[in-house]
């Protein structure tokens, strides 16, 4: 039998039963689409966070004390670490030491509210470089000024605020001028940042600078900063310039095992990588998580073969007594199970792209997310193949049981 | 030239230990174009020596010549070819497909054969009308009644051209008129060349044959030339 005339075949024995067909399709359709929305979700999620690092350049490089953290629990580490000093920072900043360093500019972070009059207000709020920040996020004041390296050096008390702040405790009247408190401590209000929307981590509508030698001295009373931010001249220079980092940050702590360091540098490139290794490996364990279900629908399916080979046993036998081999059998149910998983599968393929973009939509629209929709073609033909390689593996055994009927007791039976 | 030997053939059955000996030793030849009845009662082996002459079924003993080579030594493979281009099949449940229709149905033995596939309609219509049913070509079996259903059972087992044509009670299930159309038809088949084994308990159907063999408990009980053949044209001579 020609391979046309077995999927004609196969296509009448499957239309025979569609309620019992659909129904069989449900558990394959269900874990095709699962699959597929998780890909596609998984790339938009990636996306949306590479987006959100590459907006961060691929410049800069980012400082942090203490050890590199492996999991969730030592990042509070981090945060109370203090090795790094502003003695670092001169020797960073001495261009023997980092030749393609450009900018530098520590950061300071400062937990509590701020307050104007009766309205307080919960933004973050960073001990910075007005200077830096600006280049880095590209804001510029809506009103006002921003501080500059001389505030830094007197430790003024002056504070600019990001435009939600502003509308947080000013509502509509004039911020610029006047005096807000941050910790009990009151600072000068001297410039508004333009409203910018989220960059890299950062909601710059949301924060508010003060010069970090101000936060060091009058808010937290440190000699140590929470992380230094620097600019390398050309990306090119990028691994270059880290290891000079290193080299001159382990000269000035005494380190001599790389092992022992008491800061880690954290760079563009650095976070793509760890983050594309988390979302694959999520992506890999929720989809494991869906296989099972297809192994369930894969089961469905066997079982319903298996019924279909019983019901048709007089069916098998007339056709081999008119002429068909075992092989001829055995393929005309081993090509129903699969054209039965594989149009669960377009079907899933289909219901899953169309569950995406609704799920996108929804982020979209709702959520107020940058979400990018993407339904990668090899993710549909993963899809297609898993289906249709599920009916294979769970269609032999009832396609054997069907092949290895003989015609004649198959055509006795009742 | 013979189509079918025999010699001292047995088919026996074991079930829980207890043997049935269904075919015991039966030895006869039938040549080609020739039309044989078997004759028999219910449960007298006469359905088992045509499933085991029809490759439906392994013999246990004995020998059977088939078209001159022992039917021991072809392959799973090489009986599905004879039983698709030497054998034309009829039954006594029809054995239709009832999902497909009666067009389908007698183009099912061609989609197992070598014939070209531009062929299939032209000798699919062609065994239609020699039974006369090209007015219900289109209809599924449920919509016809029992003799157009065996008529297109006919022209199934004849759409491959066979040299061999077993019939196992055709007319069992049929009312005595369609039935006699059905064996008009049989007998204008082994006028075309046709060789015919008929299976049947009744001896008004048995006499459209040229010969009888009589069966009883697995062992041939007589064979013998039938006198007044039950042919129409004898009739009407």
């Amino acid at each position: 039998m020609n391979f046309r005339h077995s999927v004609k075949t196969a296509y009448s024995g499957i239309s025979a039963n569609k309620g019992r067909s659909i129904l069989t399709l449900l558990g394959i359709v269900i874990g095709i689409a699962s699959i597929m929305m998780i890909i596609s979700i998984g790339r938009g999620t990636e996306e949306l966070i590479l987006n959100q690092i590459n907006s961060m350049g691929a410049d800069t490089v980012v400082i942090r004390p203490g050890q590199e953290p492996t999991g969730p629990s030592d990042i509070a580490g981090t945060i109370f670490a203090d090795s790094l000093k502003e003695r670092d920072i001169e020797a960073l900043k001495k261009s023997q030491n980092v030749p393609h360093l450009i900018d530098i500019a520590p950061i300071v972070i400062v937990t509590g509210s701020v307050s104007y009059e009766s309205e307080t207000y919960r933004p973050q709020i960073f001990g910075w470089s007005m200077e830096f920040m600006a280049k880095m996020f590209k804001v510029y004041p809506q009103e006002g000024y921003f501080f500059d390296e001389s505030d830094i050096k007197n430790k003024s008390s002056v504070a600019v605020i990001g435009s939600e702040v502003k509308k947080e405790l000013f509502g509509e009247s004039n911020a610029v001028g006047k005096y807000i408190k941050i910790r009990e401590r009151k600072f000068r209000v001297i410039g508004v940042i333009a409203p910018r929307g989220q960059v890299a981590f950062l909601d710059p509508d949301k924060v508010v600078v003060v010069p970090y030698s101000t936060a060091q001295t009058y808010l937290l009373g440190i000699d140590y900063y929470n992380e230094v931010m620097t600019k390398v001249d050309s990306p090119e220079f990028m691994e270059r310039t880290v290891e000079d980092i290193k080299a001159t940050l382990r000269e000035q702590h005494n380190i001599t095992d790389s092992k022992k360091d008491d800061f880690f540098i954290v760079t563009q490139k650095g976070l793509v990588s760890q983050i594309e290794t988390i979302i694959a490996a999520l992506t890999l364990f929720l989809s494991s998580v869906v296989a099972i279900s297809l192994v369930v629908g894969g089961i469905g399916v066997m079982n319903i073969m298996l019924v279909s080979v019983t019901e048709r046993t007089r069916e098998i036998g007339l056709r081999k007594a008119l002429g068909a081999t075992k092989k001829d059998i055995l393929f005309q149910f081993l090509i129903e199970a699969v054209m039965l998983t594989a149009i669960g599968g377009i079907i899933g393929i289909i219901s899953g792209a169309l569950l995406s973009f609704i799920a996108a939509y929804i982020l979209k629209e709702f959520m107020m997310l940058d979400w990018v929709f993407s339904f990668p073609i090899f993710a549909a033909l993963l899809g297609f193949g898993v289906s249709a390689f599920v009916g294979l593996i769970f269609g032999i055994y009832p396609a054997r049981k069907a092949s290895n009927k003989s015609p004649m007791e198959a055509l006795r039976y009742e | 030239m013979n189509i079918i030997e025999v010699k001292n053939l047995k088919k026996i059955f074991f079930n829980e230990e207890v043997e049935t000996r269904a075919v015991d030793g039966i030895s006869f030849s039938v040549a080609k174009g020739e039309f044989v009845s078997i004759m028999g009662q219910s449960g007298s082996g006469k359905s088992t020596l045509l499933q085991v002459l029809g490759f439906l079924d392994k013999y246990t003993e004995g020998e059977y010549i088939f078209d001159g080579r022992s039917a021991d030594s072809y392959s799973d493979d090489e009986t599905a070819k004879i039983r698709n281009e030497k054998i034309g099949f009829i039954f006594q449940t029809f054995n239709l497909l009832p999902r497909v229709d009666v067009f389908e149905n007698v183009k099912l033995p061609l989609i197992y054969s070598t014939v070209p596939e531009s062929e299939w309609d032209k000798l699919t219509m062609k065994a239609i009308d020699s039974v006369g049913l090209s007015h219900r070509k289109d209809h599924v079996p449920a919509k016809l009644s029992g003799g157009e259903r065996q008529r297109a059972a006919i022209a199934r087992a004849l759409v491959n051209e066979p040299s061999i044509i077993f019939a196992d009670e055709p007319t069992g299930n049929l009312d005595s008129k369609s039935g006699e159309q059905v064996m008009n038809l049989i007998s204008e088949l082994n006028k075309k060349g046709h060789t015919i084994i008929l299976i049947t308990h009744e001896t008004y159907t048995a006499n459209y044959a040229e010969r009888i063999i009589k069966i009883h408990d697995g062992k041939i009980i007589s064979d013998e030339r039938v006198e007044k053949r039950n042919d129409k044209e004898y009739f009407e001579k």
